[in-house]
C-alpha cells in the first residue's frame, strides 16, 4: 500500500492557499500528521478521503487517482473526520451495520460477524443496544474508529481522535490506535505530539500548508539534538525567556520555576543541555520554520507537585 | 466472450450492491421517519379530517367520500403533505453524518435515493391513516355499502400530485438546506397551479388524472435532476453516473414535454369550452329537432359521436364518477346491452367529469366481463346548474341536452330525436326500465298504470 501526493494543492477564492504543492509518499505503517491548528492538516486528509476536490495536483492511492478513481479509493479507505455525528437514535450495532453497508460489507452475515469482532476490538460489547445519542463522547470516539476500520480499509485517516477526551480516553483511544498498524496506512493527525509519540513509525510535520519534516521519529529527533536546554530560574527569568524563546514546557519547583525551552545557543546563566524528545523537535521544527515561538497546545504548566501552588 | 461475461457479473454484483444500499438506506429513514413524531400528528389531522367527512357529507356513499377525500380535500392534504416533506428532508444530524457517510463507497446518488423513499413511506402513513379513519367512519355510520376499491381510486389519483409536491419540496431542501426555502417554494408552485388555473382544462391542473404522467414524469425528472446536481464534486470526474444521470434526466424532460403538448392539444382549452358555450346558448333549438351532434375519443382512441347512432335508437345514460350507485348502474347498463340486442339499441354511458379517464376508470372499476367494454365516454366538466358561468363552464353536454342530475337516462329515437327522457335507472325500477324502453322501442305510448319512479334530474 502507498500514498503519493503530486504537487496536491488546495487554494480558495481570496489568494488563500490551504495546502502548497505537496509531494509526499507514505508506506504501510502509522504515520503521525503533526501541525498546528490552520496548518491545513484536515485540508490534506479530506483530499486524500476524496471529500474535498484538489485545486491543482493529484494524488495516488494504492495507484487510483484521487480525482478520477473516487470510487476506488473510498474501498480503500477508512475515515474518522474530527467532528462527527451518528444517528443518535440508532443503537451501536444498527449504527455499525449501516456504516458497514455504506462501505460495501453487502452480505449481512459478514456484516454481523464483523461487527462482533469490532466492538470487541474498541471495548463497546456491553453498550451494543445502547442509543447513540446516549454514548459519552469517548465511547462515540471509539464507535467513530469501529466504523471506519470495519471492512478491514488499507488506507485510514483519523483527524484528532483524541480531541476534547478525557485522559482515561484518551489513553483508551490512543493504545487502540496503536494496534492498527500492519500493512496499512493509518495517517493520524493531531496537534498534541504525545498522541503519536509511541504509536507512529513516521512522522510528517504540516505548517501554513506545507511539510516541514517527514521521517522517522528518531530523526526528528536528531534534528534538536544539543538545542534542547533546561533552567532553573524565577518568574521573571522564566518571563525574559519566554519572550525570546521557544519555550516547551514550564514546571514550578520549590526552588524557583524549571523551564525547557529549545534553541541554538541560550544565553542565560544556570542553562543545561538536555536530552531531546518527540515535542522538543516539533517545537523546534515550528520555531525554525516560522522563525517565532509557536503557539502549541501543550498544557502550559504541568500540574504541580504536592504541596506548591499552581501558577 | 469471456470478459464479456465476466464484465457483465461484475456489473450486475455493483446493480446488486448498489441496490442493497439503497434498500438499506430507505429502511433506515423510513425507521428514523417514523420515530419522529411528525408522520402520525398530519395522520391524526387528516384522518380528523376524513371522520369529519363522513360525518357532514349529504351522500356518504363509498364513490362521494371517497371524491371528497382526493379532489374536495385533496388540496389541503397536498399542502400539508408537502411541508412534511420538507421536515423531513431537513434534518440537520443528518448533515453532520454526511462527512462518514462521503468517505465510504456509497454514492450520495444511492443515499438521497434511499432518503426519498423513506419519505415516500412517511408521508404514506398519514394519508393511509385518513383513508383508513374515512373507511371504518363510512363502515360505522353509513348506510351505504363500503366499496374499498371507489377509495383505491381515490388514493390513486391523489397520489401523482402528492408525490409531485412533495418529492419537489423534498429536493428543494436536499440541495439548498434551507427548509422554509424548499417548503415556500413548493408551495407557491403549489398556490400557482390550484389558483392560476382554477376552473379551465389545463395540462397544469395537477388534480385531473389525465395530466398524470406529466406530473409523473415532472416528478421523476426533479429526482435525476437533484441526484445529478446533488453533492456532484463527490463523482469523479468525468463519472460515468454523471452523464447517465445528465441523459436520463434530459430525457425524461424531452418525454414528459411531449407527453403534456400531446394531452394538451387532446384537451379543450379555456377558449374552446368558451366558444362552445356561446355557440350553444346563442344556437336556436327548435322543438322535435334532433340533438346536436357531440363527438368524443373513447380511451382507445377510437372516435364516438351521437351521429354515429343515428339509424337505431340509442339510450344514454348520464353519470358522473362520484355518484353513490355507480357500480351498480354499469351493471345494469350491462345487464341492458344483452337484453336489448334484439331491439339493436344503442347504448352509450356519457361521464360527466373534469378527469378525462373518469369514465374509463369507472368501467375498469366495476370490474365484471360483463361490464368490460361498456360503450363509456367522458365529457369534460361538471353539471351547470345554473345559467352559463364563463369562469366555470361545466359540460358543454351537460348543458346542452339539459342534464342537470346524474344518474340520468335519455332515449333517442333513430332518426336522432329525443323519445323519453324519464326513464328510472334504479335498482328497484328495472322491470319498470325494461318495460318503458320496450314500450318507447315499439312507439307505444306509455301506459300510465304501470308504476312510475322517475329520477328527479332530467328538465323535459
Amino acid at each position: 500500500m502507498q500514498v503519493q501526493t503530486i504537487n496536491l494543492t488546495k487554494s480558495y477564492p481570496g489568494n488563500v492557499t490551504a495546502v502548497q504543492p505537496m509531494n509526499i509518499q507514505l508506506a504501510d505503517g502509522i504515520v503521525g500528521l503533526l501541525g498546528p491548528n490552520g496548518a491545513g492538516k484536515t485540508t490534506f486528509m479530506r483530499m486524500l478521503a476524496t471529500l474535498l476536490e484538489p485545486s491543482s495536483g493529484t494524488a495516488l492511492v494504492d495507484g487510483n487517482d484521487i480525482r478520477y478513481d473516487k470510487p476506488a479509493v473510498r474501498a480503500l479507505l477508512g475515515y474518522l473526520p474530527q467532528d462527527f455525528g451518528l444517528y443518535p437514535s440508532l443503537s451501536v450495532v444498527e449504527c455499525l451495520d449501516y456504516m458497514g453497508l455504506l462501505a460495501g460489507i453487502n452480505k449481512t452475515k459478514e456484516r454481523r460477524a464483523r461487527i462482533e469482532t469490532m466492538l470487541e476490538r474498541v471495548n463497546l460489547t456491553e453498550f451494543r443496544h445502547r442509543k447513540v445519542g446516549a454514548l459519552s463522547g469517548g465511547m462515540k470516539r471509539r464507535l467513530g474508529i469501529a466504523q471506519a476500520i470495519l471492512h478491514e480499509p488499507r488506507l485510514v485517516i483519523f483527524d484528532e481522535p483524541t480531541a476534547g477526551l478525557d485522559p482515561e480516553e484518551r489513553i483508551r483511544v490512543r493504545n487502540l490506535l496503536s494496534e492498527l498498524g500492519g500493512d496499512r496506512i493509518v495517517i493520524l493527525s493531531t496537534h498534541i505530539v504525545a498522541d503519536i509519540a509511541s504509536s507512529a513509525q513516521t512522522i510528517a510535520v504540516m505548517n501554513r500548508g506545507s511539510i516541514i519534516f517527514h521521517g522517522e521519529p528518531a530523526a526528528m529527533i536528531e534534528r534538536v539534538r544539543g538545542k534542547t536546554w533546561q533552567v532553573l530560574t524565577d518568574d521573571a527569568g522564566h518571563d525574559m525567556l519566554r519572550k525570546q524563546y521557544s519555550v516547551i514546557e514550564v514546571q514550578r519547583e520549590a526552588t524557583g520555576v524549571l523551564v525547557r525551552l529549545v534553541g541554538e545557543q541560550i544565553d542565560y546563566p544556570g542553562v543545561e543541555p538536555r536530552d531531546p524528545t518527540l515535542e522538543d523537535a516539533y517545537v523546534w521544527l515550528m520555531s525554525e520554520r516560522t522563525g517565532e515561538s509557536p503557539r502549541i497546545e501543550v498544557p502550559e504548566l504541568i500540574a504541580p507537585r504536592q504541596g506548591q501552588t499552581s501558577l | 466472450m469471456n470478459s464479456t461475461t465476466t464484465k457483465l457479473a461484475s456489473l450486475l454484483a455493483r446493480a446488486q450492491a448498489a441496490l442493497g444500499r439503497i434498500w438499506g438506506t430507505a429502511v433506515l429513514e423510513t425507521k428514523l421517519n417514523l420515530f419522529n413524531p411528525a408522520p402520525w400528528v398530519m395522520g391524526l389531522v387528516l384522518g380528523a379530517f376524513g371522520y369529519l367527512a363522513v360525518r357532514t357529507a349529504p351522500d356518504d356513499s363509498s364513490f362521494a367520500l371517497s371524491w371528497i377525500l382526493s379532489h374536495d380535500l385533496g388540496p389541503l392534504t397536498e399542502i400539508l403533505l408537502l411541508f412534511l416533506a420538507a421536515s423531513l428532508a431537513y434534518r440537520p444530524q443528518r448533515y453532520e453524518v454526511t462527512e462518514l457517510q462521503d468517505s465510504k463507497v456509497v454514492a450520495s446518488e444511492e443515499i438521497i435515493l434511499g432518503r426519498w423513499l423513506g419519505m415516500v413511506v412517511a408521508i404514506g402513513v398519514p394519508l393511509l391513516m385518513q383513508y383508513l379513519t374515512t373507511m371504518i367512519g363510512q363502515k360505522t355510520y353509513a348506510q351505504n355499502t363500503l366499496v374499498p376499491l371507489a377509495y383505491l381510486y381515490s388514493f390513486w389519483h391523489l397520489m401523482p400530485s402528492v408525490l409531485f409536491l412533495t418529492t419537489l419540496s423534498f429536493c428543494l431542501v436536499v440541495l439548498t438546506r434551507v427548509l422554509i426555502l424548499g417548503a415556500g417554494f413548493a408551495g407557491l408552485l403549489w398556490f400557482v397551479l390550484f389558483f392560476g388555473h382554477p376552473y379551465y382544462p389545463s395540462v397544469l391542473r395537477i388534480e385531473l388524472s389525465q395530466n398524470r404522467w406529466v406530473f409523473n414524469g415532472l416528478t421523476g425528472s426533479f429526482l435525476v435532476l437533484m441526484l445529478l446536481g446533488y453533492r456532484g464534486q463527490r463523482r469523479a470526474k468525468r463519472a460515468p453516473s454523471t452523464y447517465g444521470l445528465a441523459i436520463a434526466s434530459l430525457l425524461l424532460f424531452s418525454v414528459t414535454a411531449i407527453h403534456g403538448l400531446w394531452i394538451a392539444l387532446a384537451i379543450p382549452g379555456k377558449s374552446s369550452v368558451v366558444d362552445d358555450w356561446k355557440r350553444l346558448e346563442t344556437a336556436a333549438k327548435p322543438k322535435g329537432e334532433p340533438l346536436p351532434n357531440f363527438a368524443w375519443n373513447a380511451d382507445n382512441g377510437q372516435r364516438i359521436s351521437l351521429a354515429q347512432m343515428r339509424g337505431r335508437p340509442a339510450l344514454l345514460i348520464f353519470f358522473q364518477p362520484k355518484d353513490s350507485e355507480l357500480l351498480p348502474l354499469l351493471n345494469r347498463m350491462a345487464r341492458l346491452r344483452t337484453e336489448f340486442t334484439a331491439d339493436k339499441l344503442g347504448l352509450l354511458g356519457i361521464c360527466f367529469s373534469e378527469d378525462l379517464n373518469g369514465g374509463d376508470e369507472a368501467v375498469r372499476m366495476a370490474g365484471t366481463p360483463a361490464t368490460q367494454g361498456l360503450p363509456v365516454v367522458t365529457d369534460w366538466g361538471g353539471i351547470t346548474q345554473g345559467s352559463f358561468d364563463a369562469r366555470h363552464p361545466g359540460s358543454v353536454v351537460a348543458w346542452a341536452l339539459h342534464v342537470r342530475n346524474t344518474p340520468a337516462a335519455l332515449l333517442i329515437g333513430s332518426d336522432g330525436r329525443e323519445m323519453t327522457r324519464d326513464l328510472p335507472l334504479d335498482e328497484n325500477s328495472w322491470t319498470d326500465l325494461k318495460l318503458r324502453l320496450s314500450s318507447a322501442l315499439k312507439h307505444e305510448k306509455l301506459d300510465p298504470g304501470l308504476r312510475y319512479n322517475p329520477l328527479p334530474g332530467i328538465l323535459s
